[in-house]
């Protein structure tokens, strides 16, 4: 389990129990699912942490459900309860590879259609590219700035 | 049925047209590209395609300490670049279990509150631009000179700042900064009253943006947004009410709501949270306290520039900050601050090291543009203009 | 912080010394000088940069007393291209696409860190420098650079449009 640092209660559920909890949390009057979000921990077996944040608006209630999905293992979709898991959803997939069950459109939404990989793995490199910081005078010319005597900077 | 030259003179049924705005678009907002399909000029569904902007932040993150992160922050919502900072600072503040001392608190809300200002103001002059109502964009844009000034005299930059540290804030608010904050708010209001008269009660202003773009508090709920769109659908939720965080429960300041939930509501609502800003900062500027901006905790936050130069022991922990950065125990949370686009949240996670394991940013203009769609249906193409400037979302957020 | 009322670098550093004819080295002079007192830009902003590029061509620091009255939203209308923010993988056959719309005599400012080198995104995400996809006239630094730094950016490339010059050149 992990260490909740901010006080909102949090439930830590079986992937199978997904549904179910967000059809309990909707009708315990949480309108808002504020977010929905994962994180990657490639040393456990369940690597995977799906972390849910709903919101009641009566009484400012927040409840977090934690999630521990292993890589590949399918998890249903709550979108069917709140329409707004649509995109969570769909980035969840895209950036860590996540399936979601029963989404309606489970494709790509901030890479490229052609991306290979999940990019917030932890096992997916940064990327970008060497600098050589060394390189100056090989391809521009550099000119510093030149300012008149007296002129404040 | 035929004419009189033997043509047919009914059409046959026709299907809809694909119509690709964006991503490079003058009324996009940024880059989002918004695939329309017509019927003729009736808009029968719209499909926003994101990922335009996508700069892998959040993954950027996890390979800075928690403290270089933060200048990381400035760039995701970048009309509003301090409601990042102050938001991810929260978090790890969280996670420290530390909270900064009083006077940084203060000034946090007041910077914060300054930015709103100018967040508001650009959405006041690129929404009238993109109905054509083009010197509301040179007015905005010069009352937005006057913010960027005070954040230029407070901290160098005049956009992102990043003026805020784990545990405070990096330096004291000048006695320049705080008398230019007062006289820009005793002039700002005038001003208002003035584009006011050229916006508010228009004709063709309200034509163009009343019962436009409407959407109905239980759908605003149902996609999850927040902020003054949701606020203008009837719904009084705003962070600094709902989960307070630094010194608001010691302001005296209304959420304003409406409840057309259509465009016009939503210019209404910011229109007025401009006004409301302005409150929040004279409160502020009046009742600052004198004290520390920095908390003394040197495991978290540089010590002073004084202490380092004569304590061997500040130098040693400056540098230890600085190089590998504070580590907090391991553990997640989750702050979220009111930004001028609604709740915007960082969840941390830390995992013993000196770099976070996670940090995932909760914008929340992600969930105004799945909205979009059901609101843009039915309406005509010239009127998806105006609810996109309406909604007042930036891509650098929902893209990050 | 005062910004030199000389051109960086000046129009005379640009000529190739070649013999040209009188009568058209005139005609390719006045060219130059009509195209390079009157570059529309295309509204290509991105990210943050695009917010200062909206400063500049507001109120206050005017870009269209420099001769960019208008900024152009169809490629085909727009001979300048300022790059304002940070390039995608996603957004970058966007970007060659409509720099590919561009009629002759075209030229490109990467405005900021970001569109000249990847800036503080040196990760998958990003094309580390629009000049991988589109050749650059005039690099500015800056995150993002002040409005007035990107007035002096475009000043430094009229005066290379007004030599017929074109080279990379950085504005620190």
């Amino acid at each position: 389990m992990i260490r909740v640092a901010d006080g909102v209660p949090t439930a830590f559920v079986e992937p199978s129990e997904v549904h179910g909890t967000a059809e309990r949390a909707r009708a315990a009057g949480h309108e808002l699912l504020i977010d929905l979000t994962a994180f990657d921990t490639p040393e456990r077996a369940s690597r995977f942490d799906l972390v849910y944040l709903f919101h009641r608006l009566a009484d400012n209630a927040r409840v977090r459900v934690h999630v521990r999905v292993a890589d590949g293992a399918p998890i249903a979709t709550v979108s069917d309860v709140y329409p707004a898991a649509d995109w969570y959803e769909r980035e969840v997939y895209d950036l860590f590879g996540i399936p979601f069950r029963g989404h309606p459109d489970l494709r790509r939404i901030l890479m490229p259609d052609d991306w290979v990989g999940h990019p917030l793995r932890r096992d997916h490199p940064l990327g970008g590219e060497v600098v050589d910081y060394g390189g100056a005078g090989k391809r521009d010319t550099v000119v510093p700035l030149a300012f008149p005597e007296g002129t404040a900077r | 049925m035929t004419g009189p030259t033997g043509a047919p003179t009914t059409l046959p049924p026709h299907e809809t047209m694909l119509l690709n705005m964006g991503p490079q678009h003058p009324s996009t907002h940024g880059v989002l590209r918004l695939m329309l399909e017509l019927d003729g000029e009736v808009v029968v569904d719209a499909h926003p395609d994101i990922g335009f902007l996508h700069t892998g932040i959040e993954k950027s993150c996890e390979y800075r300490t928690f403290h270089q992160a933060i200048t990381l922050t400035d760039r995701i919502d970048y009309l509003s670049p301090y409601s990042n900072n102050l938001a991810y600072v929260l978090a790890v503040e969280k996670l420290f279990g530390i909270t900064a001392p009083p006077r940084a608190r203060w000034l946090r809300v007041l910077i914060a509150e300054l930015n709103r200002i100018a967040s508001h103001l650009i959405w006041l002059g690129t929404m009238a631009i993109d109905l054509a109502a083009s010197s509301m964009l040179i007015y905005a844009f010069r009352e937005r000179e006057g913010v960027l000034a005070l954040m230029e005299e407070l901290s160098g930059v005049r956009m992102m700042t990043s003026f805020i540290r784990i545990g405070g804030l990096p330096a004291d608010a000048t006695a320049k900064f705080l008398e230019g904050t007062a006289r820009y708010l005793d002039e700002l209001p005038a001003h208002l009253l003035e584009y006011d008269d050229l916006l508010r009660e228009n004709p063709i202003f309200k034509a163009r943006m009343r019962g436009i773009g409407r959407i109905g508090a239980d759908a605003a709920l149902s996609y999850g947004m927040t902020g003054p769109n949701l606020r203008a659908s009837g719904i009084a939720y705003d962070v600094r009410r709902a989960v307070p965080y630094e010194i608001y429960p010691e302001l005296a300041f209304d959420v304003i709501t409406e409840t057309a939930g259509d465009a016009y509501a939503r210019y209404l609502v910011r229109r007025r949270e401009l006004d409301e800003s302005v409150r929040i900062c004279r409160q502020v500027l009046e009742r600052l306290p004198d004290g520390p901006i920095r908390i003394d905790d040197p495991h978290v936050a540089f010590p002073k520039r004084e202490l380092i130069h004569s304590s061997m022991e500040s130098l040693i922990h400056h540098y230890k900050l600085a190089t590998e950065g504070p580590i907090p125990p391991p553990g997640e949370a989750y702050g979220a601050v009111e930004s001028p686009r609604g709740e915007f949240g960082v969840h941390v996670v830390a995992n013993g090291t000196n770099l976070p394991q996670r940090v995932r940013f909760r914008a929340p203009s992600f969930a105004s543009l799945q909205a979009l769609p059901s609101m843009v249906r039915g309406g005509m193409v010239a009127d998806c203009i105006a609810t996109l400037a309406s909604i007042d979302f930036v891509l650098g957020e929902v893209d990050r | 912080m005062g910004v030199s009322r000389e051109p960086l670098i000046p129009r005379a550093a640009f000529d190739s010394g070649e013999d040209r004819s009188v009568v058209f080295s005139t005609i390719e002079k006045a060219a130059n000088w009509a195209r390079g007192s009157s570059l529309w830009p295309l509204t290509f902003g991105l990210a943050c940069c695009a917010i200062e590029m909206m400063s500049m061509s507001a109120a206050r620091f005017d870009i269209s007393r420099f001769g960019s009255e208008i900024f152009r939203a169809s490629p085909r209308q727009a001979d300048l291209m300022i790059v304002a923010g940070r390039v995608s993988q996603k957004m970058a056959p966007v970007l060659r696409q409509l720099y590919d719309q561009m009629p002759e005599p075209k030229w490109v400012i990467a405005m900021g860190a970001c569109a000249s080198c990847g800036g503080v995104y040196n990760n998958y995400a990003l094309v580390q420098g629009v000049d991988k996809i589109v050749p650059v006239d005039v690099f500015l630094a800056g995150c993002p650079p002040r409005p007035e730094a990107l007035l002096f950016a475009i000043i430094q490339l009229r005066e290379m449009v007004k030599a017929g010059a074109r080279r990379p050149i950085t504005v620190q």
